[in-house]
């Protein structure tokens, strides 16, 4: 082909130069060229087809190479996927999750006969307003039935197999313990945004895709939390107290193994809550603890080496006056009392003068390293602000024995874990971590277990005021704390704080009461004799309450933890 | 020789393109296995996503506690031997003696 375009120009059939017939070498000419352009043209489609074939093969190539979820989450439209992540209690126990729900709605122009819908309606969900269904049925405007229909609701309506009722798919969240978890966990709105408790705060982390399969898990024990929540519902009853609260927690890491507050709500039901007497008590509540604060008083005076336990402080006044104020002790005690007596028996005037020795300053500084008139911090949105004060004429005197300062409970369990558990400050949490903060010592590990000794011997001794609590095998200390409610003085609340064991103290529970009365047909096991409830101190229902949570929390937490087990547990010989 | 070589770039590519139609239209049958085991996985989960909630809800101790009080409550009422009936004809029987029995003592009173 090559050697014929070269030699395009000459015949090839020519023989010689000068016989050449011009008319028949033209015709050739033409012939040659004419196949030239079918040539040319074959080669055009071939170039075509070509391109075809590798364009559909590229193609092909393509698909084959397509990833597969793509193509598959197309078709899986079933395909579930919650837009929030579980909730578990610290062994694995399910506390909320999100679930499909389906509000009612109505579309008025596919219901036919709509006088024979609203008898329907009347029949099936009697709390809806007819009259109102009645008149946004016949405005023929879409509208919306019933919100968070439960499976009850929605079998009923379906049942009916109206047309115009449309079933709206949506997630809301189920909370499988109701009332248990209502001042912890909080409640989400329709749209999931969490708008109180541990669903506010970890709101972004709920919702973070990237984790929706592995579960929020909380420190919390859901076992523990209802023995406590029902033991503190019956002393409610008991003593007919208006309120309560109880919180166990972990003196070693600060984590929460139960926090109650009663009254209490199910949070699967959307209620606006306005009385004053739902709020967490324990960690927005600001009370007066009274006598507990003693034991800081002297924890105080023996970490600074101003007494020691048995130091025996003399001449202790029946009454003090205090510029506007007089200061006396509820019984009368012997004019020189032991510094363990003081706390042991809870002098107001013994706890007073140690505080004087202690001087403001070193109080002033215990009192900030405790964090104690700061906003605790919690995991959860509701916490209280604890009231502010001067530092005037008595300020000192009144704090020693707990009066004249406000705190939330959870800042005094903490607070009580650092004097209990070698020195060590901790940091209240409700969610479980590999690590936990240690941060600095408030007082010194000798402090520490002098401390321990004196909170078991108001428990043990005749002359402490927990003696209720002492529950076999469980070693438990603690300190009574009697008050008026602050700024309604005709309101009480009785408050008892245990560690248990007090030989290395693993748990600090508190336990309060408000305005709780003499349970007159109530029968004590006092110290081995039966007696019936003529008292209304702390030491005769928060600890008689404390006394029956350990009894029956004692057991799990022994089980659950090998160190406490070993050491607290007696074995059976036989 | 030129165009043997066409036609056997041509032949070996049409061979191509039908090895991977074949291989692709056997990949499309398994992916629509895997599709249906994968719609069955959904559904399983979403089962187990629910059962899982039941569990938790009906193992929850303040719903056992409950269950535990109300089983505690039932009163049981006694029941003679006699008034246990293993068949229908037994009670039939049994019945029949009853009103034997009434009919003899009517009788005895009347007499």
């Amino acid at each position: 082909m090559k050697k014929q375009k070269k030699n395009k120009n000459l015949n090839t059939n020519q023989h010689s130069f000068y016989f050449e017939d011009y008319l028949e070498t033209k015709q050739k000419n033409k012939r040659v060229k004419n196949s030239y352009i079918t040539q040319d043209r074959i080669y055009l489609l071939f170039f075509l087809f070509f391109c075809l074939i590798t364009i559909f093969s590229i193609k092909i190539i393509l698909v084959s190479l397509k990833p597969f979820e793509i193509y598959n989450q197309k078709n899986t439209s079933s395909n579930y996927l919650s837009l929030r992540r579980d909730v578990v209690d610290r062994n694995g126990v399910l506390v909320s999750r999100n679930v499909k729900s389906y509000h009612a709605a109505v579309k008025p122009n596919l219901i036919k006969n709509k006088e024979n819908f609203l008898i329907k309606i009347r029949l099936n969900l009697p709390d809806i307003s007819i009259k109102q269904v009645e008149k946004r049925l016949y405005k023929g405007k879409y509208f919306y039935l019933k919100k968070r229909l439960d499976q009850d609701e929605k079998e009923k309506l379906w049942s009916l197999g109206e047309k115009g009722i449309i079933f709206e798919p949506f997630e809301s969240r189920i909370y499988t313990h109701a009332n248990l978890y209502s001042h912890i966990l909080g409640q989400v709105d329709y749209d999931n945004y969490g708008v109180s408790g541990i669903e506010k705060y970890f709101d972004k982390e709920l919702k973070d895709k990237n984790l929706l399969d592995a579960p929020l898990q909380l420190t919390l024990d859901t076992n523990i939390q209802h023995i406590i929540s029902d033991e503190l519902n019956k002393a409610l009853d008991i003593f007919k107290a208006t309120g309560g609260g109880a919180l166990l927690m972990d003196a070693t890491n600060g984590e929460i193994i139960s926090l109650v507050s009663l009254p209490n709500f199910n949070i699967n039901k959307r209620v606006n809550i306005t009385d004053k007497n739902y709020i967490n008590k324990i960690t927005k509540g600001v009370y007066e603890l009274g006598s507990i604060f003693k034991t800081f008083t002297v924890a105080l005076a023996i970490d600074k080496n101003l007494v020691e336990p048995d130091t025996v402080i003399e001449n202790i006044p029946r009454k003090i006056r205090c510029s506007v104020h007089e200061i006396s002790d509820i019984k009368k005690f012997p004019k020189d009392l032991s510094v363990e007596d003081i706390l042991i028996r809870s002098s107001n005037i013994g706890t007073l003068m140690l505080a004087k020795k202690v001087g403001e300053k070193d109080y002033k500084n215990f009192i900030k390293e405790t964090n104690l008139l700061n906003i605790p911090k919690l995991e959860i949105e509701e916490l209280g602000t604890p009231l502010s004060f001067k530092w005037d004429k008595c300020k000192l005197e009144t704090i020693s024995y707990g009066h004249g300062i406000a705190v939330t409970p959870l800042q005094v369990t903490a607070t009580y874990a650092a004097l209990v558990n070698g020195g060590k400050i901790i940091e209240p949490t409700l969610i479980k971590k590999e690590k936990y903060m240690t941060n600095k010592k408030l007082i010194s590990l000798e402090t520490s277990n002098k401390i321990n000794s004196i909170l078991r011997k108001v428990v043990t001794q005749e002359e402490g005021t927990a003696s209720l609590a002492n529950i076999y095998g469980y070693d438990v200390g603690g300190k009574t704390g009697t008050s008026q409610k602050y700024g309604n003085k005709n309101e009480n609340l009785n408050t008892f704080i245990s560690v248990f064991p007090t030989q290395r103290p693993k748990y600090v529970l508190l336990v309060m009461l408000e305005n709780p009365k003499v349970a007159k047909d109530l029968i004590y096991n006092y110290r081995g004799f039966k007696i019936k409830g003529t008292r209304n101190e702390a030491g005769w229902n928060s600890v008689y309450i404390t006394g029956k949570i350990i009894k029956k929390i004692g057991p799990i937490l022994a089980i659950k933890n090998k160190e406490f087990y070993n050491t607290n547990v007696a074995e059976k010989v036989n | 020789m030129p165009k043997i070589n066409i036609i056997l770039v041509i032949l070996l590519f049409s061979i191509m393109i039908g090895i991977t139609s074949l291989i692709k239209n056997q990949t499309r049958v398994i992916e629509k296995n895997i599709l249906k085991v994968e719609r069955n996985i959904t559904l399983i989960k979403k089962d187990l996503h629910e059962t899982e909630l039941d569990y938790h809800y009906l193992s929850s101790p303040n719903y056992l506690s409950e269950k535990i009080k109300d089983l505690s409550l039932i009163e049981y009422t006694e029941m003679d031997f006699s008034k246990i009936y293993l068949n229908f004809e037994d009670f039939i029987n049994s019945q029949k003696k009853i009103t034997i029995l009434k009919n003899k003592n009517e009788k005895t009173k009347k007499k």
